[in-house]
C-alpha cells in the first residue's frame, strides 16, 4: 500500500514521462481548467479537466449520480451513456436538469464502449458523462484520446474505481462527503461535503 | 430568357413501338371506367377520343388495338429522356404529358444558336424513334403554345401567338370556361382586355396569361412537373471480392460520383442504398440515413464505413450499385449560436451513425408523463438532433407549464436513479416502519425514514394494478427508495 507521499511522487514522475513523450511525438496537448459553474466542486478542485477525464466513484447512494448532474446542469448540453438503464429521468429533471438539453444513450455492453468513443470524438459535448461502464481493458486508453479529439470532458461514474481509466483527476465518495484520490494538478487529499442538492431530489431538505 | 419547349404528340405510345399510322389507344381506369387516355393519329382519324370508354371505343372501331397503359414504365421512359436532355442544359422540365421545357438562356451560344439547339434536340428525339416539334420564346406557356401548333402544321409558317386559340396557353378548367363565357377563345382577344379588369375578374392565373398575350417575358421558371431519375451509380468490381478493405476502396469511387452528381442537381443526400450484388447472384441491400442533409464525400464515406464495420458478406462481391433513395434541395445550412465550433461532428450526423449501429431504442430523449406508476413516468422522445435553446428568463412562462411545474414542486422527491425491475428486500420493521435493511455490505440501520407515500392505480387492468406504500430510507450507505406491497418489501432506486 502506497503511502500519500509515495503515491503523489509516482503521479508527478508518471505526468513528466507522459510530457516527454508528447514532446518527442510532437504532440502538444494543453489541457486546462474550466469552472464547472458548481461553486463546491470548483473549490475542491478548481475547475473540469478540458480535454480529461474524471472518475467519481461511490457505491449506490453516495451522491456519484447527483454531483455528475450538478456538473451537467452547467453545460450548454451533455450526453450520458447509461450501462446499467438506471438513469431516472423524472428524477434528474427534478436535479433541475433540462431534459432536452441531455442526449440519454443506453446501448448494449458489446456496443458502447465503442460508442462513448464516438461521442467523445466527435466534440459535439463539453461533458459526457458515463455510468456503470463494463471492464474496459484497453478502451479506456483509446478513451482518453478521443477526449481529447474532441476537446471535451469525459466523467465516468462507477461502484468502484479502476486502473484501466487514465483519469486525470479521481473522486471517492462516501456518505456524502467527497475526497479527492488523484488530481493531475494539486488539491490531492482535500475532501468536502457534497455540495447541497436541490430539493427535487433530497428528501431530507 | 430562352424558353424551349420541346414537344412529343405521340410519345407514350412511341415508347411502346406505335407509329402514327396503327390504330392503338392506351388505356386507363379514370371515372369508374376503362376509358383511351393516348391515341395514335390514325386512331384519332377514326373517330376516337380522349376519355372515351373503351366499349365505346371497341364498338365503334372493332379492329382498334386497346393497350392497358405502363405507368412505371412511362414515368421511369419521361425521366430518362429528360436526362438525355441535360446534355443541353441542367435545367429541364416535364411539362404535363408530352412536353419538355428547357432553359437555354446560359448554353445556347454553346452549340451555336437556339437555331442549332433545336436543330439538335429534334435530331436526338428522332434518333430515339419520336416525332417532335420545338419553338423558343422568352416565356415558358408561348414557347409551349408554339411548340404545339407547329407540330400540328410543321411546313407551315408559325403564326402569330394572337391568332392561337385560348386553350394552346393550357389555361384550367375554370379559367378556360370564364374566358369563354366573356367571349375570348383567342389570344389575341385577351391581350386587349383591361389590365385592371383582368386581375379582377380572372384572378392571377388570368393576370399570368394576360401578360403572356402582350408578349411580356418572364424570368419565373414554371414548376409544373419537377421529376428526376434518381441517381445511381453502379460499379463493376472486376472480380469477386471478399474482404471488406478492396468493397471501401471501390465504394469511395463511387460516393465520388455520387457527390458530383448531387452537386449537378443542386441536392443534397439524405438516404443511400447500397445493393452488393453476390456471386451467388443474390443482392444483399443495406440502407444508410445521414443526420443532415450533405454531398461532402467524406462525411458520407464516415457513416458508409461505420455502418460497414459490422457487415458480414453472405459471399464474395461481383458488383455494387449506390443509389440516392432521398435527397432535398440544397438550401444552405445555418449553424445554430449554441454549437461547438470546434465539433468534429454535426450532432444530426453523430445521431443518425449511433441509431444505425446501436438501434433506436439505444437513443433516447426522455420526455416526463403524468402517470402515478414510477416505472412510467417518462417515456423515449424521438430524438432528431435540433437545436434546443434553453427557456430565457425573461420569456413570459406558459401557464400550463407553470401549474405543472407547481405541482411537481409539490410532489414528493424522486429518486435520480432507479432499478429496472424492483429487487426484493429483507427488511426488518417495527410498527410498520423499516428499522433495518439488509443489502449486499449486509444489514444496515435505517437512521431516518420518510414515508409512507402511497402510490397506487391502474386497478382496471388485472395485471397491472399497483397499490404500493414508499418509503425513502437513510442509510450508512446512502438513500434507498423502497416499497412495500402485498406484505414484501423492494428496493427500487436510490437518491444516488
Amino acid at each position: 500500500m502506497f503511502s500519500m507521499e509515495e503515491a503523489i511522487s509516482e503521479a508527478l514522475s508518471i505526468d513528466a514521462l507522459r510530457a516527454r513523450i508528447h514532446e518527442l511525438e510532437g504532440v502538444r496537448v494543453v489541457s486546462r481548467r474550466i469552472p464547472s459553474g458548481s461553486v463546491a466542486f470548483d473549490a475542491l478542485v478548481d475547475g473540469l479537466p478540458r480535454p480529461g477525464i474524471v472518475e467519481l466513484c461511490g457505491p449506490p447512494g453516495a451522491g456519484t449520480t447527483s454531483l455528475a448532474l450538478d456538473l451537467v446542469r452547467h453545460q450548454p448540453a451533455a450526453a450520458w451513456v447509461d450501462f446499467e438503464r438506471w438513469l431516472y429521468p423524472p428524477g434528474i429533471a427534478g436535479a433541475g436538469v433540462d431534459l432536452r438539453r441531455l442526449l440519454l444513450l443506453r446501448p448494449a455492453a458489446d456496443r458502447g464502449i465503442w460508442a462513448v468513443e464516438q461521442v467523445l470524438r466527435a466534440g459535439c459535448f463539453s461533458l459526457v458523462v458515463v455510468s456503470e461502464p463494463p471492464p474496459l481493458r484497453r478502451a479506456g486508453h483509446r478513451w482518453a484520446r478521443a477526449a481529447e479529439a474532441g476537446g471535451c470532458t469525459l466523467l465516468v461514474c462507477r461502484g468502484r474505481s479502476h486502473r484501466d481509466l487514465p483519469a486525470d483527476m479521481r473522486l471517492q465518495l462516501d456518505g456524502h462527503r467527497v475526497a479527492v484520490a488523484r488530481n493531475r494538478g494539486g488539491s490531492l487529499g482535500r475532501s468536502a461535503d457534497l455540495p447541497e442538492r436541490p430539493e427535487g431530489i433530497d428528501p431530507w431538505v | 430568357m430562352g424558353v424551349m419547349v420541346v414537344h412529343l404528340p405521340a410519345f407514350r405510345l412511341e415508347r411502346c413501338g406505335w407509329s402514327a399510322d396503327d390504330s392503338v389507344c392506351l388505356t386507363a381506369e379514370w371515372k369508374s371506367a376503362t376509358r383511351l387516355t393516348a391515341l395514335t393519329p390514325r386512331a384519332v382519324a377514326l373517330g376516337l377520343r380522349h376519355g372515351m370508354s373503351a366499349s365505346e371505343a371497341r364498338a365503334r372501331e372493332p379492329d382498334v388495338l386497346l393497350e392497358p397503359l405502363d405507368d412505371a414504365g412511362e414515368r421511369i421512359d419521361r425521366l430518362a429522356l429528360a436526362e438525355s436532355l441535360r446534355h443541353f442544359t441542367d435545367r429541364v422540365s416535364l411539362l404535363w404529358e408530352d412536353d419538355y421545357a428547357l432553359d437555354i438562356t446560359q448554353t445556347a451560344h454553346v452549340f451555336g444558336g437556339e437555331a442549332a439547339v433545336a436543330e439538335q434536340v429534334e435530331q436526338r428525339l428522332r434518333d430515339f424513334g419520336h416525332v417532335c416539334s420545338t419553338a423558343v420564346a422568352g416565356d415558358l406557356l408561348s414557347a409551349a403554345a408554339l411548340a404545339r401548333c407547329k407540330s400540328l402544321a410543321p411546313d407551315a409558317e408559325l403564326p402569330d401567338l394572337a391568332d392561337l386559340p385560348i386553350t394552346a396557353l393550357r389555361p384550367s378548367d375554370e379559367l378556360r370556361l370564364s374566358l369563354a363565357t366573356v367571349g375570348i377563345e383567342r389570344i389575341g382577344q385577351l391581350s386587349k382586355l383591361d389590365a385592371a379588369s383582368v386581375s379582377g375578374r380572372f384572378g392571377r392565373e388570368g393576370v399570368r396569361l394576360y401578360r403572356v398575350a402582350r408578349g411580356e417575358v418572364f424570368h419565373e421558371w414554371l414548376d409544373v412537373c419537377e421529376e428526376t431519375l434518381p441517381i445511381r451509380v453502379p460499379m463493376q468490381l472486376g472480380g469477386a471480392i471478399e474482404r471488406m478493405e478492396p468493397l471501401l476502396f471501390a465504394l469511395r469511387g463511387a460516393i465520388a460520383q455520387v457527390c458530383e452528381q448531387l452537386f449537378a442537381r443542386d441536392q443534397l443526400a439524405i438516404r443511400l442504398a447500397i445493393r452488393l450484388t453476390l456471386d451467388s447472384g443474390a443482392v444483399q441491400l443495406m440502407r444508410v440515413r445521414v443526420g443532415r442533409p450533405t454531398r461532402n464525400t467524406q462525411t458520407l464515406l464516415r457513416v458508409l464505413k461505420a455502418r460497414l464495420e459490422g457487415l458480414k458478406l453472405d459471399a464474395p462481391t461481383t458488383d455494387l450499385a449506390v443509389e440516392v433513395e432521398e435527397a432535398s434541395g440544397d438550401g444552405g445550412i445555418q449553424p445554430s449560436l449554441h454549437d461547438r465550433t470546434e465539433a468534429a461532428e454535426a450532432l444530426p450526423d453523430l445521431i443518425a451513425r449511433l441509431t444505425d449501429a446501436l438501434g433506436e431504442e439505444a437513443i433516447v430523449e426522455p420526455m416526463l408523463v403524468d402517470s402515478w406508476r414510477p416505472e412510467g413516468a417518462w417515456r423515449d422522445g424521438e430524438v432528431d438532433g435540433a437545436h434546443r435553446p434553453a427557456r430565457p428568463s425573461t420569456m413570459k412562462v406558459d401557464p400550463v407549464e407553470r401549474q405543472w411545474r407547481h405541482q411537481a414542486h409539490l410532489a414528493p422527491p424522486r429518486p435520480t436513479i432507479v432499478l429496472p425491475r424492483p429487487q426484493l428486500l429483507d427488511v426488518r420493521e417495527r410498527q410498520g416502519r423499516p428499522q433495518q435493511v439488509h443489502l449486499t455490505r449486509g444489514w444496515q440501520s435505517v437512521v431516518e425514514a420518510a414515508g409512507p407515500e402511497r402510490l397506487q392505480g391502474e386497478w382496471w387492468a388485472d395485471d397491472r394494478g399497483f397499490d404500493r406504500d414508499y418509503w425513502a430510507l437513510r442509510l450508512r450507505q446512502g438513500t434507498a427508495w423502497v416499497f412495500h406491497e402485498q406484505e414484501r418489501w423492494f428496493l427500487h432506486g436510490w437518491f444516488d
